[in-house]
């Protein structure tokens, strides 16, 4: 990894509140290199070992410059895709209504009904913990792609592939984003698995918080983005 | 709602995250416009209300804060919906803070001389249907204009303000709590609709009596 390297993750970056506060939160700013998404290219993802792909990305811009994302699959490294309609990575994804109260009506049955436990990614998560709402289902999955977690109704919302060289996972759940808003209080499980999973390390066994500190200033400039590294 | 008003035309900034078009929905008396961010956004507003709907770009707004202030240096106005996290829009920013338990967050008014808050019950805005609280607005606004602060939670946070004293201009920012015009498909007529209705009609009054 490379010395202006200081974080194992890069994480797209829309500029949307909730990625930023995860991002920067105390419990995990040493995990995630932001990276806005009209840079993204090559060059930026070089000396990381894995990207995440957030909620809330803006996958127009983000489709314009897949290559990227492919290139760094090619060299075998992982890769996480939450929502939205992301069809460029060769799935199809279609809306389905977001059940934000199962919890309070139906506790025993979570919007997302089933999950692979066997895969990593869920190592040790109770069902509650590995699925809460989801935002849409994928219709269509490349051929070869391993299913592992489906709705109540039976559909795709989790699936992974290697077809790239390194594993393209994609899902139509919103850890991070669902993280940062905190209205769901708790996400650290599956994100701190999911950092885990991406990179082999974990974050402290802690509460996400925030500071002060992390909210209320200007961008740093590109050039003098190391250690600010998260507004560069 | 715009009886004898012309209609008014709005610039909603868009990321690019799914769905938000479906949110803003032209009528009679409103005419949405998105204008997309790009790589080194320079935006330069004709219209004079901007909307900045929850899930924008703040690094990008930063970079566009001259073209905010404009708009307000105009008269005009700007809404944010929107966690502003980073400092461009005047006078106010958004921090978090998960300190508090969403089931206990309740709103009450603090001041509201631009009647933003008519008709709204304030527990509407930050309960669900199925009587889950916290679900609106989260952290909270630190405003350099204490008197613009419309409604606060249980602990005292800002979470909706409306600033006319910080710029020529009418700022209108919440807590993150996101607010949208489905064209009447929401059906409440106490909660986030009816607030949004209250702000376009205050935006209304406002531009009119800039050119009175």
């Amino acid at each position: 990894m490379p010395d202006s390297i200081r974080a194992p993750i890069a994480m797209l970056f829309n500029g949307v509140w909730s990625q930023y506060a995860v991002a920067t939160a105390p419990k995990y700013r040493a995990f995630f290199d932001l990276i806005p998404v009209h840079d993204l290219g090559a060059e930026r993802l070089e000396g990381h070992q894995a990207l995440l792909i957030p909620f809330q990305s803006n996958h127009a811009a983000l489709a314009g410059r897949r290559e990227a994302v492919f290139g760094f699959l090619a060299q075998g490294h992982r890769v996480a895709v939450f929502g939205d309609a992301a069809d460029w990575i060769g799935g199809q994804w279609e809306d389905r209504p977001v059940d934000n109260s199962w919890w309070t009506r139906l506790p025993a049955e979570p919007p997302i009904a089933w999950t692979d436990f066997s895969h990593p990614l869920f190592a040790g998560l109770t069902p509650r913990q590995a699925g809460w709402h989801h935002h849409g289902a994928y219709t269509r999955i490349p051929a070869e792609a391993r299913i592992l977690q489906r709705s109540r109704d039976g559909e795709v919302v989790c699936w992974e592939t290697h077809a790239h060289g390194g594993t393209l996972l994609a899902a139509t759940s919103d850890p991070v984003i669902e993280h940062g808003v905190q209205q769901i209080r708790h996400l650290d499980h599956f994100v701190d698995q999911l950092v885990f999973w991406l990179c082999g390390r974990r974050p402290d066994p802690v509460p996400l918080t925030f500071s002060a500190d992390q909210f209320g200033h200007a961008p740093v400039p590109q050039a003098a983005a190391d250690p600010a590294r998260h507004l560069r | 709602m715009h009886e004898g008003i012309a209609t008014l035309s709005i610039a909603v900034v868009d990321n690019g995250i799914h769905g938000l078009r479906g949110h803003f929905v032209d009528s009679p008396a409103l005419r949405y416009r998105f204008e997309p961010i790009v790589r080194d956004w320079s935006p330069a507003f004709a219209e004079d209300v901007v909307i900045v709907p929850n899930g924008s770009d703040h690094l990008s707004l930063y970079r566009a804060r001259h073209s905010i202030e404009a708009v307000l240096a105009r008269g005009g106005a700007v809404l944010c919906f929107c966690g502003c996290y980073t400092p461009w829009l005047p006078g106010t920013v958004w921090r978090h803070d998960n300190t508090r338990p969403n089931r206990d967050v309740r709103y009450h008014v603090a001041s509201d001389p631009l009647g933003l808050m008519a008709g709204v019950d304030p527990q509407r805005l930050g309960t669900d249907a199925h009587g889950i609280s916290g679900w609106w607005a989260c952290g909270e606004l630190v405003t350099a204009c204490p008197q613009s602060v419309v409604l606060a939670d249980t602990w005292g946070r800002p979470v909706l303000i409306a600033d006319t004293r910080s710029t020529p201009g009418l700022i209108v920012a919440t807590a993150s709590g996101p607010l949208g015009d489905r064209g009447g498909a929401e059906a409440a007529a106490d909660g986030p609709q009816r607030l949004y209705r209250n702000i376009i009609r205050a935006v209304s009054r406002h531009l009119e009596s800039r050119h009175a």
